[in-house]
């Protein structure tokens, strides 16, 4: 009797060893995933607290039919010319991009202007740029050279 | 002598044997434990790598095209995954009631790679049933568990 709840004991000993050694590695392993996503997003957050842009000036010579749209980096982040988008009259539009004059430039360091060109038949009334980080600003448009 | 030998092996088989049932179970119960705790904490970590802005410019009229009834939403993927582009996995709600996935349709705008990649725009035409109402109005664009929401006036 005493040999046979020794060897039971065993038994449930081994099998309890076998989960703990499944268990273990999976809760690390899921802890680990959820740190890395919090690490991340924080990140994320960070990137978008330090990033501001301002408007210097958005201009429509209607003698070029041409839409030129002027923003500084006023905060910490480099970001992308690419990857700033340009809203004219609230359709998304791809214009061509400046970074302090140099149009093979894509990053847009802090205190550098970056310059959207954008030919369009059409005076627009308005402009919103949104940054990768989700940063957004929007101004009217000023119509210039009109005959 | 021989039959207090036959009964002890007898009970020495069945301990055993009951053991064995009972780690096995125990086993294979920890293993689904395991796999649900792995599939969750990637699941966690996907969400948490999940952003969606909307960009689209609530002072332009660009939003609400009265001649076909449709309305258009721009979406920046400012997360750190690429997202789908397939309607079945982007749930819309306008005005409180669910977009069913056949009357919106997703187009990358951004680039031609059809791909909404990070930092990528995509432009969401929702196809109402009628025309709508002058008033404020609202639609919410759930991706991944990342939700936003758009609200403007007509």
């Amino acid at each position: 009797m005493g040999f046979s709840a020794s060897g039971a004991t065993a038994v449930i000993f081994i099998g309890l060893l076998v989960s703990a050694a499944t268990l273990v590695p999976a809760v690390q392993d899921a802890r680990e995933a959820q740190r890395d996503g919090l690490t991340e997003r924080d990140d994320r957050m960070l990137e978008q607290r330090n990033t501001d842009i301002e408007v210097v000036d958005a201009v429509y010579n209607d003698t070029e039919e041409r839409l030129v749209v002027r923003l500084d980096n006023t905060g910490t982040t480099t970001l992308d010319a690419e990857e700033t988008d340009l809203l004219v009259d609230g359709e998304y539009v791809g214009p061509s991009t400046t970074v302090d004059g140099d149009g093979t430039r894509s990053l847009w360091s802090p205190g550098t202007r970056l310059v959207f060109t954008h030919d369009t038949t059409t005076a627009p009334d308005r402009v919103h740029v949104a940054t990768r980080p989700g940063v957004q600003v929007a101004t009217n448009v000023t119509v210039t050279g009109v005959n | 002598m021989a039959s207090l030998s036959a009964s002890s092996l007898i009970l020495f088989i069945a301990a055993i044997g009951i053991a064995a049932g009972v780690s096995g179970v125990m086993v294979d119960s920890v293993g689904g434990i395991s796999e649900s705790i792995t599939t969750h904490g990637d699941s966690v970590e996907e969400q948490l790598e999940t952003d969606i802005t909307i960009i689209s410019d609530t002072g332009s009229d660009a939003i609400y095209d009265g001649t076909n009834d449709t309305v258009t939403v721009l979406v920046k993927n400012t997360g750190a995954r690429p997202l789908p582009t397939d309607p079945d996995l982007v749930d819309v709600v306008f005005d409180g009631e669910y977009v069913v996935p056949s009357s919106t349709t997703i187009d990358v705008v951004s680039t031609n790679t059809g791909t909404w990649k990070e930092g990528e725009v995509i432009e969401l035409v929702i196809d109402l049933d009628g025309s709508l109402a002058t008033g404020e109005h609202r639609a919410t664009v759930i991706v991944d568990g990342d939700e936003e929401v758009l609200r403007f006036y007509v």
